[in-house]
């Protein structure tokens, strides 16, 4: 079942919406919620649609079962999201015939609308009036919520009869935060970041709990100086991530050459939005795959990890915290908007993974950039007794210091390149880099990347298709993902990108495809529109 | 501190201002080991002539990008509070390209010291204009002279909440030695701003040999207002105002590291 419920940013839309995902969860239901709203405090028009089922969904539907309309601009707003029997549940003082009338606004003034629409849809819903008071417990100014809760309760009559399932799938999350518990679970000391939108949720969940999770969240006066205090952080021996979008990635690409060449460990959390520029900020998009993969100048390892789920998130970022000071280079975590707001049911299980670097072993003359087979110099941190630690900017030799001689520069860039060598054979042997289904025995199959995944696979799951999924963009695992396709006689690329980014990551591997499903509104695929377009091939 | 240097080979120019500064550095850091021991002394320098110092002193140091030496000694000193964090940096590349970072450092109060090799010239990139370049500067981007008149950085610092402000000059290495181990030493955001001379692109020794002046020992550094006229004396662009050196400004207040 498709609910929708729209109205006025900064009504309560997005908390009625968190709210209502709550309660179902909590009943033993999957549940899924898109999250649309402009980037604007007050004015706008804020909508979500959150699906639930007792099997895993990870996806919406465009034309809904339920629309709650708070308001007129809703109604017209939300019409092509109805379907014949679709039920709208609107404001009392809204003329519109076949519409159950609630009285959001007298109940509800200003601030307390998510309590309201909660008790409305609850009633509608037939579920209990208990399942909803743990929610309504936690809002701000409890004892008047509750009141309009029960009283917009009172006001609807039944329709449906929700049953608890009595089992729990998992509790509401969003891939922010489990990207956020990740890296902490990776051994996370700091986190810096500049706000900016899809990634900022990450800042305030940290910022909100670093006393309880032992971390420090750093909230710097640019993204310039976010980038160059982790680096600074990292040379002093603590674990960083710092998080941004394309437009502060973009400010960060000097620094990211810097984590390059001087083999600096750094996680990025790259949360894309609709762009270019500043784009549709509050959008999501799957635009900035090649730009994570060529940022920077120069030429210098680098590991590009894209997720697809919350959970993928969280053991991805643990990962990708492991593989930044195993091999000391900036690892990029590629996500989105829609991984990193919507609403998931997830059953997490934390688990402390933190491998230990290589070490300095104190035996000889400590060098930062000492030569090894494997290209990996062992680390030491500046205030260790008996190392000079030398990091810098420039190419340099062994010690650290500055070279120029063509012998020297070539020695340093085969160093690195020997790294890189030893990153690829080491992840695509030891690390699950791709998905693939295990499902889908027609000869079509489908591939994408990152968030495209919940849609892509719920869908080729009913229609028994192939999915391949890369998890990995550098190393990519091409053999893998050509063994995969051997035996399939049409590839479909599915992206949410206007040029197409990953197929021309496929190209680039000598992978071939038939066909690409690009989508660039700023809006991720939806269930049924993707059915009806794989249904047409 | 028997290796004090690496033995890489010095390219800076014969009597160019940097060896003043490293000089009076070295000293400092000589007189003051008991308290900061040079193993935990770490070096964090820009681009430009003035950087190639953390090539030439045998300490920890990050040769950082020009202009982001500030933000990456501050996460130094974040992630290791029992470092003592130096940035060396130089005009072009602190009072232009990196600017936000140094009044954002100074905001903060990060522990952090910033010793400014202020050559009022842009010189590894062979002399254009600095933002504390004079007016009548000539330099290869502006041929008729800069179309701006300079900064004054100790303003600024005063301004930004800088809790220690001073001025010395590459040509008084004693002096600069005592600036430098009272900025050390001191808890908080310590700026030096050094004025030095370029031998090839802007040579002042004359200029400031015959302006530059030293605080009497009885200024009274404790007075914001008396620093803020002090720093004002001399604007960066008149070639007939004395110019004080020494420090102006000092208080002490909680660091940016304690309190994050």
């Amino acid at each position: 079942m498709n609910i929708l419920i729209g109205g006025k940013a900064g009504a309560g839309i997005k908390e009625a919406g968190k709210m209502l995902a709550q309660v179902l969860a909590s009943m033993g239901y999957s549940v899924f919620g898109y999250v649309d709203y402009p980037s604007l405090i007050r004015g706008g028009h804020n909508f979500v649609i959150l699906r639930f089922s007792e099997k895993d969904i990870y996806s919406v539907d465009r034309k809904v079962d339920i629309i709650v309309a708070t308001d007129r601009r809703s109604v017209n707003l939300h019409t092509v999201s109805s379907k014949e029997n679709t039920l709208w549940i609107v404001d009392e003082k809204i003329d519109m015939s076949n519409a159950l009338k609630a009285p959001f606004k007298e109940v509800a003034p200003a601030f307390f609308k998510s309590s309201s629409i909660l008790g409305v849809i609850l009633k509608v819903l037939g579920i209990s009036p208990e399942k909803g008071i743990p929610v309504v417990e936690r809002l701000p100014q409890r004892d008047r919520n509750f009141f309009i809760y029960t009283e917009a309760y009172k006001s609807v009559p039944s329709l449906f009869k929700i049953e608890d399932k009595k089992i729990k799938k998992g509790i509401i999350t969003t891939g922010n935060e489990c990207i956020a518990l990740g890296a902490v679970d990776g051994g996370l000391d700091f986190y810096v970041a500049y706000p900016m939108t899809p990634a900022t949720s990450v800042l305030h969940y940290l910022a909100e709990r670093q006393k309880e999770l032992g971390i420090k969240a750093v909230h710097p006066e640019n993204e310039i100086a976010v980038i160059s205090m982790a680096v600074g952080i990292a040379y002093a021996g603590k674990r960083v991530m710092i998080g941004t979008s394309g437009g502060g990635f973009a400010l960060m690409t000097e620094t990211l050459s810097l984590s390059g060449m001087a083999e600096i460990p750094l996680v990025i959390y790259e949360a894309q939005r609709a762009g270019p520029s500043t784009g549709v900020p509050t959008y999501t998009s799957q635009s900035d795959l090649l730009f994570s993969l060529f940022a920077g100048h120069g030429e210098f390892p680098r590991v590009v990890i894209a997720p697809g789920y919350p959970q993928e998130a969280y053991y991805l970022a643990r990962l990708a915290m492991n593989i930044a000071w195993k091999y000391q280079i900036p690892v990029i975590l590629i996500g989105d908007k829609h991984l990193g707001e919507s609403y998931f049911t997830v059953n997490l299980n934390r688990e402390r993974v933190v491998e230990n670097p290589i070490m300095w072993d104190k035996k000889e003359e400590y060098k930062r950039y000492c030569f090894t087979e494997n290209g990996i110099s062992p680390l030491a941190f500046p205030g260790t007794p008996g190392a000079v630690v030398k990091v810098t900017s420039y190419e340099h030799n062994e010690k650290g210091l500055t070279v120029e001689s063509a012998e020297s520069v070539l020695l340093m860039q085969d160093k690195r390149l020997r790294k890189l060598r030893t990153i690829k054979e080491q992840l695509l042997k030891n690390e699950k880099t791709v998905m693939i289904s295990e499902y889908g025995k027609s000869d079509i199959a489908l591939i994408t990347w990152g968030s495209t995944a919940g849609v892509v696979e719920e869908v080729a799951k009913e229609m028994d298709l192939k999915v391949i999924r890369p998890l990995f963009i550098e190393p990519f695992p091409a053999q893998e993902v050509k063994r995969a396709i051997a035996d399939v006689r049409r590839i479909v690329v599915v992206e949410c990108s206007a040029s197409g980014q990953l197929d021309k990551v496929l190209s680039m591997n000598g992978i071939k495809f038939h066909k690409t499903l690009r989508k660039y509104d700023g809006r991720p695929f939806f269930r049924d529109e993707l059915k009806r377009i794989l249904e047409k091939l | 501190m028997e290796n004090l240097y690496t033995g890489a080979e010095i390219t800076w120019c014969r009597l160019c201002g940097n060896f003043g500064i490293m000089g009076a550095f070295a000293e400092a850091l000589r007189e003051i080991s008991e308290t900061v021991p040079p193993q935990k002394v770490v070096m964090v320098s820009g681009i430009g002539c003035h950087g190639k110092i953390s090539d030439y002193l045998n300490l920890n140091s990050f040769y950082a990008l020009h202009g982001r030496a500030i933000p990456t000694a501050t996460g130094i000193k974040l992630a290791n509070r029992d470092l003592t964090v130096v940035c060396f940096v130089g005009d072009g590349d602190v009072y232009a390209e990196g600017i936000s970072h140094l009044i954002f450092a100074a905001k903060r109060n990060s522990d952090i010291t910033v010793v400014v090799h202020n050559n009022r010239a842009y010189s590894l990139t062979t002399g254009q204009f600095t933002p504390t370049s004079p007016t009548n500067f000539r330099g290869k981007s502006t041929p008729e002279g800069t179309p701006e008149d300079p900064i004054n950085p100790l303003c600024l610092m005063l301004s930004a909440g800088a809790t220690f402000v001073a001025r010395g000059y590459a040509g008084f290495q004693e002096h600069l030695k005592e600036l430098m181990k009272e900025a050390l030493l001191h808890k908080g955001f310590s700026f030096i701003d050094v004025l030095q001379p370029c031998v090839v692109f802007y040579n002042t020794y004359d200029t400031y040999n015959r302006l530059v002046y030293k605080l009497p020992s009885d200024y009274d550094d404790s007075n914001y207002k008396k620093a803020y006229d002090t720093a004002a004396q001399w604007d960066y662009n008149s070639d007939n105002t004395k110019i004080p050196l020494g420090i102006f400004y000092r208080k002490r207040k909680i660091t940016y590291e304690e309190r994050v």
